[in-house]
């Protein structure tokens, strides 16, 4: 794969002084690994430099050899960033250099937990060390080189965990809402974002929802968001990212699910079932008027509706509900 | 229809199994006679018979064209789905259900990437799944066999290919679902006993637990996945003293002091590694090794731990990775549940710490038409492993709502390829292939949970600890059931029927392999809803850490 000449460790001068511990697998082991020569030699040379517990510049080139063949390794990176901040505490190493060689990686390898993690453990040393103004910067930077991430896949489970460390981390709010509006726009199904949304709007701290007293969410962002939330149902009613996330909405900030009625039979008129065009619709009106007892017939019937047309894969669960619906009169 | 359980909570006990999940009705249905709560039928067939003669409206034509030699057909049958046809057609193989072969009623016209995806995905399921000589091929074992096999022996000189280096850090892992996925197609893994023990004790660290491979720092995934392993192999044959339970190579007393290491005193949770990230994976894992080694929660190992779990849950119902905020997914959701699960009882924890209603309405919108599958997370794709992390959470989910109930109530008692895979157009991996078939195994049985310990075939060693040794309280994920009788309570929902399937012989040789003497059945070896593991090896497991002095 790689057309240069093929390095060895063995007759590297720089790796002279040590002995290569190889790897004891053990009499007759199970899912042996065939390994290339190159990985198995780099390999030897780092269990010996492990076994002197030595930190110096060559594990940062061991370390990076191996992780090129097998980021998922997770020892070498746990060792690579001891040997990182043994050698940044001295001056040798400057950690901004670290970032540069993990987004090369993350943009090649993206279900990857250790690149994160090791990201996380560089960017956290970097901002001790830093003014306010450089802290600033470097959080730009993050988000600019996830913004590359995810447009490669905007549900990469591991950047958004890392999003929210930073964002968290750093207060670095401003600007999130509007980012994850710009990645809805681009794709309304994007659960991660709106999952982020929640994050940002409830969950974070309250920089955006600007909450006051209790924990309580002003009246302006609740009407927002459940404005945003209209616009997004209304140009894909079936979406369930959208109807989770009223859901969500409605339980934080203590409205009754019967606020948003209207809206639901809009969707899913039940007194003319041909114009149902949302199954997450007739799921809510099922709740909310399975709360009156006096509506619980209209809750059967939305229930019916489901299991027998809307959402039959689930019919089973539709059952169980109106099974509850009859139980509680 | 006759009350064949009686409902203890308020709200009518439940049965899912996947795409079936039905209701009993409730104690006051005026159908039900009134003696009905407290007969308890005598035999196991009379159950059965109850059940057919109670069903109502007359059976449909899915359920007479029943054949015991078709036994995929149950997990497709659903009373309300249209069939396309209304007559038997000749041939024994029924004709797949249009919600399979269809695309669902309401689909917007919006497009954009995630529903391009899942839409490409439904067209590619739904080719297979109407294809109308064989919509659903029955489990090409020998196959599997083989692909599983060379998982743990290698393909080449022994070793696996030299890509496989990216699992290096995994070997642990391999090792169990191999021998795992091995076990639930009814080969009997005794024979890699030594080897597995040879293999995993190089992975062992002095300071406690495994790491992925010899030399490396322990991580609690690769802890896990050898204890699994150890677990999995079992015991020595009589008289071989000298491992007794494999697991015996633990260094018990080492695993515990390094779980102290891991763990977040603060959040609850803990770290995967000394120095690594910290999510319910890793909390799931040091919660199994804890049960399985029956090592002491004194010093407050699991403090905080209910709550972390409890914390897990989103806005949206499912389980996110930590409780900082993270997206609900299928994966999270197994580790959380099972991980309260062994915490205490299931209805008691469950209960106390989640929301479970929203989580039941999550679990269930995991499963998609026409594909069958399940997604891991709102607007994704099905992949085959979720069918044991999202389906392996009903078991848990049923105990949750059912508590705890007594034994006697009712228990009773791709072809040319082989190997696994996320979805068609993916190849084939020994990881799919373990989760895969541990998902189909998991809507074989009926899972429950109950107070009184697993039976022994052989009485367990008495218990001849200290006076002063600290409680062993992980006594929970000990206390689970199965029954091959999948109950249901709505009319014409095939149940029952798991149990005619046609069974491998136990302890497959090579000899059973030969053409001609296999067994045509989908049926698997049942294994634990918690651990993962061959079920009747956690009550022996138990019974092993029971008979220890201490470390
Ligand atoms: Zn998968």
């Amino acid at each position: 794969m790689n057309p240069t000449p093929l390095y060895s460790y063995a007759s590297d001068p720089a790796w002279a002084d040590l002995l290569p511990l190889p790897q004891d697998d053990g009499q007759y082991p199970l899912a042996q690994i065939a390994y290339t020569e190159e990985y198995t030699e780099a390999m030897s040379y780092l269990r010996a430099i492990m076994a002197k517990n030595e930190h110096s510049p060559r594990v940062l080139q061991v370390t990076a050899h191996i992780i090129e063949m097998n980021p998922a390794h997770y020892t070498i990176w746990v060792y690579r960033a001891k040997t990182l901040f043994a050698l940044s505490a001295t001056g040798e190493v400057q950690l901004g250099r670290e970032l540069e060689f993990l987004n090369d990686l993350a943009l090649r390898h993206q279900k990857n937990y250790q690149i994160w993690n090791h990201r996380q453990t560089v960017v956290e040393a970097i901002a001790a060390a830093a003014a306010p103004a450089e802290q600033e910067q470097l959080v730009r930077e993050e988000k600019e080189f996830m913004n590359r991430m995810f447009e490669q896949d905007g549900k990469n489970y591991h950047v958004w965990s890392y999003r929210q460390w930073l964002v968290r981390r750093f207060e670095a709010w401003d600007g999130e809402l509007s980012f994850v509006s710009a990645l809805l726009e681009r794709d309304v199904r994007n659960n991660s974002a709106w999952n982020h949304r929640f994050f940002v709007v409830f969950g974070g701290g309250g920089m955006d929802a600007r909450q006051q007293g209790e924990g309580e969410v002003v009246e302006e962002v609740v009407e927002r968001e459940i404005a945003f939330i209209e616009d997004a149902v209304f140009i894909a009613p079936q979406n369930a990212s959208a109807w989770n996330y009223l859901r969500g909405v409605l339980k934080k900030v203590h409205r009754p699910l019967s606020s948003v009625e209207s809206m639901c039979l809009g969707y899913a008129p039940l007194d003319n079932p041909d114009k149902i065009t949302s199954s997450h619709a007739l799921d809510l009106l099922a709740d909310i008027y399975a709360e009156k007892r006096e509506e619980h017939g209209k809750a059967v019937k939305a229930l019916e509706l489901l299991a027998a047309k809307f959402d039959p894969i689930r019919a089973n669960y539709w059952n169980y509900r109106v099974g509850l619906v009859k139980a509680s009169v | 229809m006759p009350q064949r359980l009686r409902v203890r909570s308020k709200r009518p006990k439940v049965f899912f199994t996947h795409n079936k999940m039905s209701a009993t009705s409730s104690p006051s249905s005026p159908k039900a006679p009134s003696n009905s709560t407290t007969r308890t039928p005598s035999t196991p067939s009379e159950v059965f018979d109850d059940i057919l003669s109670s069903a109502q409206p007359p059976p449909t034509y899915s359920q007479q064209t029943w054949n015991p030699s078709n036994p995929y057909f149950p997990h497709y049958h659903n009373q309300n789905m249209s069939t396309t046809a209304t007559t038997p057609p000749e041939s024994l193989i029924p004709p797949t259900p249009a919600l399979f072969t269809t695309r669902p009623i309401l689909q917007d016209t919006l497009k954009t990437l995630s529903s391009k995806e899942q839409l490409s995905t439904a067209e590619i399921c739904m080719k297979y799944l109407s294809n109308p000589s064989d919509p659903f091929p029955i489990l090409s074992r020998r196959e599997h066999i083989a692909f599983l096999k060379s998982g743990v022996l290698g393909v080449q000189n022994g070793k696996l290919r030299e890509e496989m280096v990216a699992l290096d850090a995994s070997r642990p892992w391999i090792i169990y679902w191999c021998l795992q996925g091995l076990v639930s197609l009814g080969v009997d893994v005794g024979k890699y006993r030594e080897r597995v023990i040879s293999s995993l004790q190089p992975l062992q660290n002095e300071s406690g637990g495994f790491g992925g491979g010899n030399g490396q720092v322990s991580h609690v995934t690769a802890s896990y996945a050898a204890v699994l392993a150890l677990a999995v192999v079992g015991r020595g044959e009589d008289g071989d003293e000298e491992y007794g339970e494999a697991l015996g190579i633990v260094d018990r007393r080492a695993m515990f002091r390094w779980l102290h290491e891991i763990k977040d005193w603060e959040s609850g949770g803990f770290r995967v590694c000394v120095g690594g990230e910290e999510d319910v994976r890793g909390v799931y894992c040091a919660l199994v090794i804890l049960a399985l080694l029956g090592l002491p929660t004194s010093g407050n190992l699991t403090q905080g731990t209910k709550e972390y779990l409890g914390r897990c849950q989103t806005y949206e119902g499912g389980f996110g990775a930590t409780p900082n905020g993270n997206e609900a997914h299928g994966g999270y959701a197994f580790c959380t549940l099972a991980g309260l699960c062994i915490l205490g009882e299931p209805a008691v924890v469950l209960r106390k710490y989640l929301d479970m209603d929203r989580a039941i309405s999550w679990l269930s919108a995991r499963q998609y038409a026409p594909e069958g599958g399940f997604s891991g997370r709102t607007n994704k794709l099905v992949d085959g492993c979720y069918s044991t992390w999202v389906g392996g959470c009903w078991a848990l989910i049923e105990a949750g709502i059912n508590g705890p109930q007594d034994e006697n109530e009712e228990k009773l008692g791709e072809k040319e390829v082989g190997g696994l895979r996320d979805k068609p157009r993916k190849g084939p991996d020994y990881y799919h292939s373990n989760y895969i078939l541990l998902g189909l195994a998991s809507t074989q049985n009926y899972f429950y949970y109950t107070s009184s310990p697993i039976p022994l075939s052989s009485p367990p060693p008495s218990p001849n600890r200290g006076s002063g040794d600290p409680p062993l309280p992980l006594t929970a994920p000990f206390l689970w059931r199965y029954s091959p009788r999948i109950p249901s309570n709505t009319p014409n929902v095939a149940e029952a029927i798991v149990k005619d399937m046609p069974a491998w012989p136990d302890d497959v040789t090579e000899e059973d392999l030969l053409p001609g003497q296999e067994v045509e059945s989908d049926r698997l070896k049942v294994h634990h809803p918690i651990f993962n593991i061959p079920f009747e090896r956690a009550g022996e497991i138990e019974a092993w850490w029971k008979g220890k002095v201490g470390f």
